[in-house]
């Protein structure tokens, strides 16, 4: 019997020295394919948190999804951002969670007037970095971070690098790679936006006539390069029509005209309509970081003292007006700096078509004796995840970014006191 | 070994009888069934993200559940009716009342993940109008986690009594489904000191880990591109073949020594 006894202990440990060799085995691919990459705030990952829900965690999740859906209808989107917290702490790899709720915090708090609460916009991009932490090998959600640049912010700059990181998945939508073409433009990288299109042009040449979709897809991208190429030309070329600069003869004024009460107006020489001039009001010398590092770790409290206004103003016949109410909305405005900046900017990167084709999408047909700048921007420093499917030379890219570019534009800002915009002492507050 | 197969087929037999497994199995199948009710409070991917996670949460729980109700009191019971004398004095080894204890219970767990998987693919394809294959995989893990469950079960029934077994193969479940994860984060966290992390990283090589059996998170977000799956699948399924022989062995050793 001692015999069998000391076989079954021999086959014990066996058994047990080549188990742990397989969990050794196991766990890193557990690692990269199934475990949550980013903690918790309290330091936990979702198992540890939610043990008692197990099996139904992403249940759980999906439901919440659907009850913090029924907040955003009914217009309650305080609820929501507790409810965003919640489910991706659930499930991390619910991708519609983090795009949406991106989105909605990037988009969706507006004053009265419509205007987007803009100290929301880092809460966004970290809620985003987030989600891609988490979900590295997808490429969605880089995608939805560089169109938070490129359609929110309107940094073009900076959109480009996630454009990159998303173009480098081969399974990303086609209509999507078109993104990194306009972002290169609207950055001022033509060669680059012209080499993107042409290699677009010939994937899609590739599955011409497969079906509507493919010969579609070929149509517009041959459209789109036709178009970039003639875009260059006309304004860049031999006998640019860009030239000789046209003079914006640019100014602008503010006048409070009620407590919390702005009017704005000024004029803008561009000879066609559709120009908009971009007016931002902010405590004097704080701006709003737009990246995700701005803040350290995600929450859902914006600064509370901080008032950031920021407005885009239609120009007819050269001028442009608005009056500009902040009364209805404290939260938004609290008014607590003493000094603030009025900034008003018009930019060609994102004019129409027609304004560009005059003037440039980098703005070299434009002249201005008092205001015109040379703005320079670089994007910032990208770190990729590990686990993200980008080939090394963008990683190194993207990590230390050398690549400057250049456009024109008209700035002015004007000072205001806090007594001047409460109207402390006179009719005001 | 026919002795053996003799006793997992009485075992099955004796299991699929029982009442408490077979109400375990039953509400199961109707959660299931009634599952597509889900699909109006979210439309498309939602709708899919909520009955693929609800179906897949109800046969982890029912696996569950049904793995340590049925086998905590499998051995127990034979001792304590004296049915097991019965079945000694015949030509059947100790080892074989073990082996053939454990195949009539994965042999159960077969039938009522089969019962389970069928319906929850016949409400899937009602709701959302397709047929997922991906959905299989997630049951195949489900089934061998139950499995390794049973195992570790029937090794504390040979020991223990069943209301303490139900609380230390309880305990054992959810240390194993958290350990990978706790080990996760601490190695990411470069304060912990390697006194902190040396024996956590010894706990998750020996303790039976559940967590490499939980696979559905891809299942339900399809977006997730996965590296070496069908590697990882493979070897945790050899995982759980080697941790199940590794458990039967210790079981036979322990109940060989025995006194009855």
């Amino acid at each position: 019997m001692k015999r069998n006894y000391s076989k079954l202990w021999i086959a014990i440990v066996v058994l047990l020295l080549i188990q742990a060799g397989l969990q050794m085995r196991i766990f890193p691919l557990w690692v990269r394919n199934y475990a949550p990459k980013q903690a918790t705030p309290v330091g936990l990952a979702p198992e540890q948190l939610l043990v008692a829900v197990a099996g139904f965690r992403e249940f759980m999740a999906a439901i919440l999804w659907v009850r913090a859906d029924g907040f955003f209808d009914s217009g309650n989107y305080d609820a929501v951002l507790p409810m965003l917290r919640l489910v991706t702490w659930l499930d991390p790899h619910n991708l519609d969670v983090y795009s949406t709720g991106a989105w909605h915090m990037g988009y969706n708090f507006t004053d009265e007037s419509q205007r987007s609460d803009r100290r929301y916009i880092p809460m966004a991009l970290k809620f985003l970095e987030e989600g891609i932490q988490n979900n590295p090998t997808v490429w969605d959600l880089y995608f939805e971070m560089g169109w938070m640049y490129y359609h929110k912010i309107q940094d073009p700059v900076n959109a480009v690098p996630w454009m990159q990181i998303a173009n480098e998945y081969p399974d990303m939508i086609p209509a999507r790679r078109h993104m990194l073409a306009h972002s290169f433009f609207k950055a001022g990288r033509f060669n680059d936006a012209v080499d993107h299109w042409a290699k677009l042009f010939l994937d899609a040449e590739k599955d011409r006539g497969k079906d509507w979709e493919a010969n579609n897809t070929y149509d517009v991208r041959q459209n789109n390069l036709e178009d970039t190429i003639l875009d260059l030309l006309r304004r860049y070329g031999p006998n640019p029509e860009t030239q000789p600069p046209i003079d914006l003869g640019f100014d602008a004024t503010v006048k409070v005209v009620r407590p919390r009460v702005l009017l704005v107006e000024g004029k803008l020489g561009i000879p066609t309509i559709g120009a908009r001039v971009t007016v931002i009001l902010r405590d004097k010398g704080r701006t709003l970081q737009y990246s995700p590092s701005a803040l350290k770790t995600f929450t859902f409290e914006v600064d509370s003292k901080l008032t950031y206004m920021q407005d885009s103003l239609a120009v007819r016949e050269e001028k442009f007006r608005r009056e500009i109410d902040m009364s209805k909305d404290p939260k938004m405005y609290p008014f607590k700096a003493e000094e603030y900046e009025v900034e008003f900017i018009f930019e060609p990167r994102y004019a129409s078509p027609n304004i560009q084709a005059r003037i440039g999408s980098d703005g070299v047909g434009m002249y201005d004796a008092r205001y015109l700048e040379l703005a320079r921007e670089k994007p910032s420093p990208i770190s990729v995840p590990e686990y993200a499917k980008v080939s090394d030379a963008l990683r190194r890219e993207l990590a230390n970014p050398t690549r400057e570019t250049t456009y024109y534009r008209v700035r002015k800002v004007i000072t205001l006191t806090r007594a001047d915009i409460l109207m402390l002492g006179q009719r005001g507050e | 070994m026919n002795a053996t197969f003799a006793i997992a087929g009485a075992t099955f037999g004796e299991a699929v009888r029982k009442r408490i497994l077979m109400v375990i199995l039953l509400v199961a199948l109707l959660i299931i069934l009634i599952s597509p009710a889900f699909e109006p409070f979210a439309a498309g991917r939602g709708a899919r993200t909520l009955i693929i996670s609800f179906g897949f949460g109800v046969i982890q729980l029912a696996g569950t559940f049904i793995a340590i109700i049925m086998c905590t009191s499998m051995i127990p019971t034979e001792i304590e009716r004296r049915t097991i004398y019965t079945i000694l004095s015949k030509p059947v080894q100790r080892y074989q009342f073990v082996l053939g204890k454990f195949f009539g219970a994965v042999g159960t767990l077969g039938f009522m993940y089969l019962m389970m998987g069928i319906v929850f693919l016949i409400a899937s394809r009602m709701a959302l109008g397709g047929f997922d294959p991906q959905i299989l995989r997630g049951l195949l893990m489900f089934f061998f986690q139950s499995s390794l469950l049973a195992a570790v079960v029937l090794f504390f029934s040979t020991f223990v009594s069943p209301l303490v077994n139900y609380f230390l193969s309880g305990g054992v479940f959810l240390m194993g489904n958290l350990l990978s994860s706790f080990l996760e984060t601490i190695q990411r966290n470069p304060e912990v000191t390697p006194i902190t992390r040396i024996p956590v990283q010894l706990l998750t090589v020996i303790l039976p880990n559940f967590a490499n059996f939980n696979v559905q998170n891809p299942i339900i977000n399809p977006e997730q591109m996965l590296t070496d799956e069908t590697a990882y699948l493979v070897q945790t399924i050899g995982y759980a073949i080697v941790y199940i022989a590794l458990l039967l062995v210790a079981s036979m050793l322990i109940f060989n020594q025995r006194e009855m």
